[in-house]
């Protein structure tokens, strides 16, 4: 009976590894399990899907060409580092039979030369959070620099996201490649430590909601988490403009199974499909025709998820800095040392 | 017969060793027997509280993960484990990880879904649950404080009721244990216990399980095989063997298989053959093909306990006497060392008692040579001795007596040449000298007994040591006369001159005593002296008792008549012609007659001293 069992077991993972499989690597708590399900018993194959706990480790993990991923889906500004380093697959809209139910504004936004080389997943906006009862009103980005603000600010750890804020509060773009503009950016960003109370990383609401933090720049999805467990918590978009975010999923150039990646976006595309996860993960969907099925609280929440396209023409998504992103984690590496040095901390 | 003598101090010294030696013998024998039984029964004994330690470890551990899995069975009573599968899922991790070897733990119902948390081959959750009409698997890989960090998924092909362990588990509140096997996520051995829910219906609702590597138990086993000082192998219910101490060394024979005890290599532990073959046995002895002796002993498994197995451990014989050995070793080399120590003073000592009884044997050795000067103490503390030494002086003092009766030089041959004297003798040439007081009877009456003895006996005192000095042989006393004789029992070279000069220094020393005795008032003893020399028979002549050495023969009266014959002629010195001729040559002589003597056909020349 044993030498049956075996047996069988062996059979098993054997016939498993027969499976096609698609891999893919993704943010966490990022997809509904139940597509990725549906998908594997619908084209009988094998998913591995990934997660990665932060942009710069996806990269890495891209680069060290190990795991040999088909798709996976970053935040834009690393995306293009990725297609100059030509990882990326081109995405042939084409191919892709629901690719019309992307919001076309996601796709208006962005330069011609990279549209094509992600398909916008879900997006969002860096805001601000503060508790009402404990904050006078905030509405800009520089109140972050108010006085009364003294070692009381949550502060984020992506560079991008960061200085994007800094430079936005300065009037400057949040993509400037001008170098005495990124320079008045670290000055007014050294400015800003007497207000930093921590770095924040992963478990944002965390600081707000255990730790009790006042004010800090949060992902509106951490931002809506926060409210929902405490209505005191205010999320607002200053009126310099937010900085705004996008994940989309790419198609790796040495993954194994190209058209099972095109198969999988086109599932995903599916208006019960994008909606299932929207309802899901909870951050807004750039799948227009799934946005439709959603709930009416959800698609009338213009603070956290779906804010009026005033808000989204205002605000700034991030793109590639090309030679200048070296300037800006240089800046930005200063800054750390500084605020180590200031706080006390080792 | 001759045989070979030791000295007293060898003969001692051997004695004392070859007891000491015994006795040591003895006792190290007996220790070494004594100690190696009671090895044996203390090895028996701590291995048998280390194999009950052992069970008792492992039945805990696996009562406390059947338990376990007890439980969780009864924690949703629902017929479908998909309901509420997050609550079930939390609580198999911490089960999971309450003990590292459970390799993973596991819940199937009737309609064949299927939930598990599992160690390898990395921390993750399984689910097997119907989508539509496919069933699929759905994994999460999971970090230790149950995050997913990936996610797989998959058409199953995995129906857990089709399974021993769902079939088999089937008795209400009845565990189903099944028999060691590989699993093949790992390769590691294991069994799997599995436990069904069956409802107030008695329908079998689902069947939760765990499946328990079994490699540390040979750690455990291998651990606990240092203070066995053997090995330990524990063996399911078909001889199967589930976990060994010296698992390393089978690993590469085993090759991913369960190994039976059958299976073992014969150069390790080819004697298991006949050790098992009969089940009664919990103890015993056997050999292996190296002809190394074993020590077995096979504990069961408590009845309790859901499976029949069996403890075993065995030891080498060899390893249990080793520190027996290097104690005995230690014993003898002390041993050794006590008796050289030993040796040394019984020499010593025995030289002391001994110094006693060799001054004896010298001073006996003295006596028989008649040296009766020697000095003999009874100091000897100890009573024989003591005793030994008092009659050696008694004997020495007998001895001084007789030997004044006896001619010493006679003795001494007779002892030199160890004979015991008896009747027999022979013809020799020899000088035979009397002696006379001259009118003797007369002087006699003059004097009371008394005073005569003490008189003669001076005389007899003075004149006797001459005879000897010079060689003579004192025969006997004739009344006041002394009949002495030269050349036997020893030879001499010039018997006649000896005589003679012997009779010269008797007369001069008699005219020294008579003026000193006449001063004293006494009387003088005026004394006449013949000699002869011719053939006569020389030897003891007597009875068997009571022997005389003596002469005998006809130069005996021949002599004597000399000694008569002084009166008729005035001297106090004749000598035959025979005695002339030897001496003529040293002493002066004068002729003074020559007479016929009574019985003799021929004239005998005598002469005197000048």
């Amino acid at each position: 009976m044993k030498t049956l069992l075996v047996f069988l077991f062996f059979f098993a993972s054997l016939w498993s590894e027969d499976l096609q499989t698609l891999r893919i690597y993704n943010y966490n708590d990022y997809i509904d399990k139940n597509i990725l399900i549906n998908f594997a018993k619908e084209n009988n194959l094998k998913i591995r899907y990934e997660y990665y706990e932060n942009n710069d480790q996806l990269v890495q993990k891209i680069k060290s060409q190990k795991d040999g991923f088909d798709l996976a889906c970053p935040s834009i500004n690393y995306i293009s580092k990725l297609q100059e380093r030509g990882y990326l697959l081109d995405i042939n809209s084409s191919k892709l039979k629901n690719f019309n139910n992307i919001n076309k504004i996601f796709l208006k936004q962005n330069n011609n030369s990279i549209t094509q080389s992600y398909l916008p997943y879900f997006w969002g906006t860096i805001g601000i959070v503060y508790d009402k009862t404990k904050v006078k009103p905030i509405n800009s980005w520089n109140d972050l620099w108010r006085e009364d603000l003294k070692d009381s600010l949550l502060f984020g750890s992506d560079y991008r996201d960061m200085f994007g804020v800094i430079l936005k509060s300065l009037g400057y773009s949040a993509n400037t490649q001008n170098q005495q503009e990124i320079e008045k950016g670290y000055l007014k960003l050294i400015q800003l430590i007497p207000n930093i109370k921590a770095i924040g990383s992963e478990d944002v609401s965390k600081y707000f909601l255990v730790d009790k933090f006042s004010v800090g720049i949060v992902f509106n999805g951490d931002a809506k988490i926060i409210h929902d467990a405490q209505k005191n918590f205010s999320y607002i978009y200053p009126k310099e403009g937010a900085i705004q975010w996008m994940d989309g999923f790419v198609i790796l150039k040495n993954g194994a199974n190209q058209d099972l990646a095109y198969k999988f976006l086109d599932y995903i595309l599916e208006p019960k499909n994008g909606a299932s996860i929207a309802n899901e993960i909870g951050y807004a969907t750039a799948n227009q025709e799934a946005y439709k099925l959603l709930d009416k609280q959800i698609k009338n929440d213009a603070i956290y998820l779906y804010p009026s396209n005033e808000v989204i023409n205002k605000s700034e998504s991030l793109k590639s800095v090309g030679e200048m992103d070296k300037t800006y984690k240089k800046y930005w590496k200063l800054f750390l040392e500084e605020y180590k040095k200031v706080k006390g901390i080792k | 017969m001759k045989h070979k003598t030791y000295s007293f101090t060898f003969s001692l010294s051997f004695i004392f060793t070859a007891l000491l030696t015994a006795s040591f013998s003895i006792i190290i024998l007996y220790n070494y027997y004594k100690t190696s039984a009671d090895i044996y029964k203390l090895s028996d004994t701590v291995n048998r509280e280390i194999r009950k330690s052992i069970i008792d470890k492992t039945v805990a551990k696996l009562d406390y993960i059947a338990t376990n899995i007890k439980i969780l069975s009864k924690i949703n009573e629902s017929d479908n484990i998909l309901d509420k599968k997050d609550d079930a899922l939390k609580i198999m991790w911490e089960q999971l990880f309450s003990d590292e070897t459970i390799a993973s733990i596991f819940i199937a119902d009737e309609q064949s879904n299927f939930v598990q948390v599992r160690r390898h081959p990395l921390y993750s959750t399984r689910v097997v649950e119907k989508y539509g009409d496919t069933r699929m698997e759905v994994w999460e890989n999971k970090s230790k404080d149950f995050t997913t960090e990936a996610i797989e998924t998959y058409p199953s092909t995995y129906d857990p009721i089709t399974r021993d362990w769902y079939k088999n588990a089937n008795g209400k509140d009845e565990f189903y244990w099944s028999n060691p096997y590989i699993f093949s996520s790992t390769g590691k051995t294991g069994i799997t216990i599995s436990y069904p829910y069956i409802n107030s219906y008695g329908t079998k609702i689902k069947v939760t399980a765990a499946d328990i590597t079994l490699d540390d138990l040979s750690k455990l086993l291998k651990n606990e095989a240092k203070l066995v000082n053997g090995d330990l192998i524990m063996i399911g219910e078909n001889d199967d063997i589930i976990a060994t101490s010296f698992y390393d060394e089978i690993k590469d024979q085993a090759d991913g298989k369960i190994l039976n005890l059958k299976d073992l290599p014969p150069k390790l532990y080819g004697g298991f053959k006949e050790m098992t073959s009969s089940n009664e046995i919990d103890k015993g002895e056997f050999v292996d093909k190296n002809g190394v002796e074993y020590i077995y002993a096979i504990e069961q498994f408590p009845n309790l306990f859901h499976k029949k197995w069996k403890l075993i451990t065995f030891v080498k014989k060899d390893v249990l006497l080793e520190n027996v050995r290097n104690t005995i070793n230690k014993m003898l080399l002390i041993s050794f060392l006590i008796m050289i120590f030993f040796l040394g003073l019984i020499l010593y000592i025995s030289k002391i008692i001994s110094r006693p009884i060799v001054n004896l044997s010298k001073q006996i050795y003295q006596l028989k040579d008649m040296n009766l000067e020697i000095g003999i103490s009874a100091n000897s503390k100890i009573n024989e001795i003591k005793t030994a030494q008092e009659a050696m002086i008694s004997l020495k003092n007998g001895l001084k007596s007789f030997k004044k009766y006896m001619p010493s030089e006679l003795v001494n041959i007779l002892i030199k040449t160890n004979q015991v004297a008896k009747i027999g003798g022979g013809e020799k040439n020899l000088a035979i000298m009397f002696t006379d007081i001259e009118n003797f009877t007369t002087i006699s009456e003059t004097m009371s007994p008394q005073d005569l003895m003490e008189h003669l006996s001076n005389y007899l005192s003075e004149l006797v040591p001459i005879i000897t000095e010079h060689q003579g042989t004192v025969d006997k006393y004739i009344g006041d006369a002394i009949l002495a004789f030269w050349g036997a029992p020893l030879h001499i070279e010039e018997p006649c001159l000896y005589a003679v000069e012997t009779a010269i220094d008797i007369q001069n020393k008699l005219k020294i005593l008579n003026e000193q005795w006449v001063k004293d008032g006494k009387p003088a003893f005026k004394t006449r002296v013949g000699i002869h020399f011719g053939a006569t028979l020389v030897g003891n002549i007597g009875s068997h008792d009571r022997l005389n050495y003596t002469i005998i023969g006809d130069s005996v009266n021949i002599a004597s008549r000399i000694e008569g014959i002084n009166k008729e002629y005035g001297t106090n010195i004749l000598i035959s012609q025979e005695v002339n001729e030897h001496i003529k040559e040293r002493i002066n002589t004068k002729y003074v007659d020559s007479v016929m003597l009574k019985g003799k056909t021929e004239e005998v020349k005598l002469y005197t001293i000048e």
